[in-house]
């Protein structure tokens, strides 16, 4: 699940915020209380549930760092800015390296406005990009821009697999057909102690094809972030890690930030 | 002249909107540019392309985080090629904008290149730039002084409107790629010389200024544009004149080549629907000989493109295209309507990114007069910024055809680029 980034979709939860105070005695009444796989959530209904209910911040701007490393290890790296209005709306502007400095990126999805946008300052042309080309690579990245946009827990059908110690929970998610996901369905490890998926297997065709894994959940503004995600395309050996830093949140952003003309600037 | 005309002007409305902010306002700056060597070699075997491009580019902005007060941008670029000779050394982009009414108005003055349109490489309603045609299946555009002013009226609705002092005319098609003209003498006469070509471009007088203005609407889901422009031709007409020589049945032949005023009227447009995005455009040109009965004034013509973007699952991104192109013929002797002289092209762009560092792209373009070309391009990005190109140029088609005269040129080009 893309926690770091938020999606184009507005039910998706991308920021998960649980009050410290909270995290803090859950932890210590686990450790006191309970054996190492007690569980609080009996299925995968109470287990979404929790994950939906946990607050988010109103807005996000951040530096990220996006590294992609092909299947001989060789790096490339693209660095962006983006600035981010719950799950609704979302601007993304290449910064490094040259070539494809000053691209950029909208995603306005607010449940009746789903669009999304992409900037190419060589050609000084904003184009309408399709619905379906969501599952295309995004800017030559491991991640598409459906992985950009999170993982929407209306668009699946959930089942609780395992749990494992820690806890940690083992989730199917198999996509609805109305969903128009690229994927058939997803297994999720979600650890009860951040409800932050650390670890997400992507399935298409009865094929696992991409690996999510979450790294350095960390307190920021007193949410809980990911600051690294590292995507892998399994047949093909190559991953995209993409780290973000200079986090500021719930800062008001204008409402011009979501727009063709803040895309062009 | 013309462009250190412009690059002083540029430089002084820079340095006007530097000192005007940088009181209240840090100034923020940034260089980039671009180097590239490139190598090409076409069927009869020789070297269409030995040389190297240089860029830099300096852009900086003045004022809030999210919407500057202004900003600008200077880029020169260099030219050097052995195969064809030419070494060059011209401004680029030359502007300073400013940003008025909270950034709902963009005033924009200088050497500068505006995009219009909808579809793919084939644009329409994309007039207000000449191209450089040296090598016509490039046709790079290029930026000339404008004063470019684009307003935000809503959320989902701006208006922009262009006006261009100067004329400048496109660069037509190099050595190579020309085809001979005919200049038919009259009956009975014997052509002894032909004179230099007379360029009668607009000079830059106010009755020759050129205006265009859009209007574009973009709601959810689809956008829609109107257009039109106040222009003159980027290509001229071009014609002959019989020049006596004094000699009994002996004429030189003057060529002429007019620019024509030209008003053009277009619309374009895309729409998401589900996985694919159709894009349409298209544009009628009047120009101020509706008849056709002119020789030396251009015909009107129109062009329509409609094409769809799909997007194939885990395989490349695909364009189809239709393009078809009318103009009015020239009437005949006794005056009798040319009729419209129609072409039609199709037009297949497939883009595949094979892995992080590969992309593959082809374009295929096929005139239904029976010719056509296919242009393949594998690009590898060697690291970040660094990026090497080996691109094929293949035309088909009999001589006389549209692209049957450029067979010659097929070939392939390689390159190296580094963007810094």
């Amino acid at each position: 699940m893309n926690r770091t980034v938020p999606p184009a979709r507005p039910r998706v939860r991308p920021l998960r915020r649980r009050p410290m105070l909270a995290t803090g005695l859950v932890t210590v009444l686990a450790l006191l209380c309970a054996p190492a796989t007690a569980q609080r959530y009996a299925d995968a209904e109470e287990l979404m549930a929790a994950v939906e209910a946990l607050p988010e911040p109103e807005t996000l701007q951040a530096t990220l760092q996006m590294t992609l490393t092909g299947a001989s290890g060789q790096t490339l790296t693209r660095e962006m800015r983006t600035w981010a209005r719950g799950d609704q709306m979302r601007v993304l502007k290449f910064t490094a390296p040259a070539d494809i400095a000053g691209s950029g990126f909208l995603s306005i999805d607010d449940g009746t406005v789903s669009e999304t946008m992409v900037y190419l300052p060589a050609l000084d042309r904003v184009r309408r990009v399709a619905g379906g080309q969501r599952g295309e690579s995004f800017f030559g990245s491991d991640f598409s821009y459906e992985d950009l946009g999170g993982i929407d827990p209306a668009d699946y059908r959930h089942v609780l697999l395992e749990v494992r110690d820690g806890p940690v929970y083992i989730l199917e998610a198999s996509a609805l057909p109305e969903a128009g996901s690229v994927y058939d369905r997803l297994v999720l490890e979600v650890p009860e102690a951040t409800l932050i998926p650390t670890r997400v297997t992507y399935y298409r065709g009865g094929q696992a094809v991409k690996e999510l894994t979450v790294r350095e959940v960390t307190e920021v503004g007193g949410y809980l972030l990911p600051l690294e995600r590292r995507m892998e395309t399994l047949e093909r050996g190559t991953f995209t890690v993409i780290r973000q830093s200079d986090l500021t949140l719930d800062e008001t952003l204008p409402d011009e930030l979501f727009s063709e003309r803040f895309l062009r600037r | 002249m013309r462009v250190e005309r412009a690059l002083v002007t540029v430089l002084g409305l820079t340095l006007a909107v530097s000192l005007s902010f940088s009181a209240f306002a840090q100034l923020r700056t940034d260089v980039s540019g671009s180097a590239e060597l490139r190598l090409g070699l076409d069927a009869s075997g020789t070297f269409h392309a030995a040389g190297a491009h240089f860029d830099l580019t300096v852009e900086g902005e003045v004022g809030s985080e999210y919407f500057p007060s202004a900003s600008f941008r200077v880029q020169a670029k260099a030219e050097a090629d052995a195969a064809t000779g030419h070494t060059t050394l011209v401004l680029g982009d030359a502007w300073a904008r400013l940003y008025l009414d909270d950034g709902t108005i963009e005033a924009t003055l200088g050497n500068q290149t505006v995009f219009w349109g909808s579809t793919d490489g084939v644009n329409p309603v994309d007039r207000l730039n000449p191209r450089d045609r040296t090598v016509p299946i490039d046709s790079e555009k290029l930026p000339v002084p404008m004063l470019h002013l684009r307003a935000y009226l809503a959320s989902d609705t701006s208006l922009e409107a262009a006006l261009l002092p100067a004329f400048v005319p496109s660069v037509p098609p190099g050595e190579a790629w020309r085809t001979a003209p005919t200049l038919a003498p009259p009956p009975g006469v014997t052509v002894t010389e032909v004179l230099p070509l007379r360029d009668e471009r607009p000079e830059a007088t106010l009755e020759n200024v050129q205006l265009a203005t859009r209007v574009q609407w973009r709601p959810a889901g689809f956008d829609l544009a109107a257009s039109y422009l106040y222009l003159f031709r980027d290509v001229p007409t071009r014609s002959a004149e019989v020049v006596p020589t004094g000699a009994p049945s002996e004429v030189a032949l003057q060529p002429v080549a007019r620019y024509g005023r030209l008003h053009v009227i277009g619309v374009d447009g895309s729409v998401a629907l589900g996985d694919v995005v159709l894009r349409g455009e298209a544009a009628y040109g009047l120009t101020a000989d509706p008849g056709g009965t002119d020789p030396t004034v251009g015909n009107p013509s129109f062009q329509v493109v409609v094409g769809a973007e799909i997007p194939v699952p885990d395989g490349p991104r695909l364009v189809a295209q239709a393009i078809l192109d009318g103009e009015t013929r020239d009437a005949s002797p006794t005056g009798e309507a040319g009729g419209i002289e129609l072409g039609l092209r199709t037009m297949l762009i497939a883009a595949y990114a094979v892995d992080t560092r590969t992309d593959l792209k082809a374009v295929w373009v096929h005139d239904f007069g029976g010719s056509g070309m296919l242009r393949p391009a594998l690009s590898y990005t060697f690291a970040d910024g660094v990026t090497g190109t080996l691109a094929g140029f293949v035309a088909y088609g009999p001589a006389g055809t549209r692209f049957g005269d450029w067979r010659e040129r097929s070939g392939a080009t390689a390159s190296l680029r580094v963007d810094f």
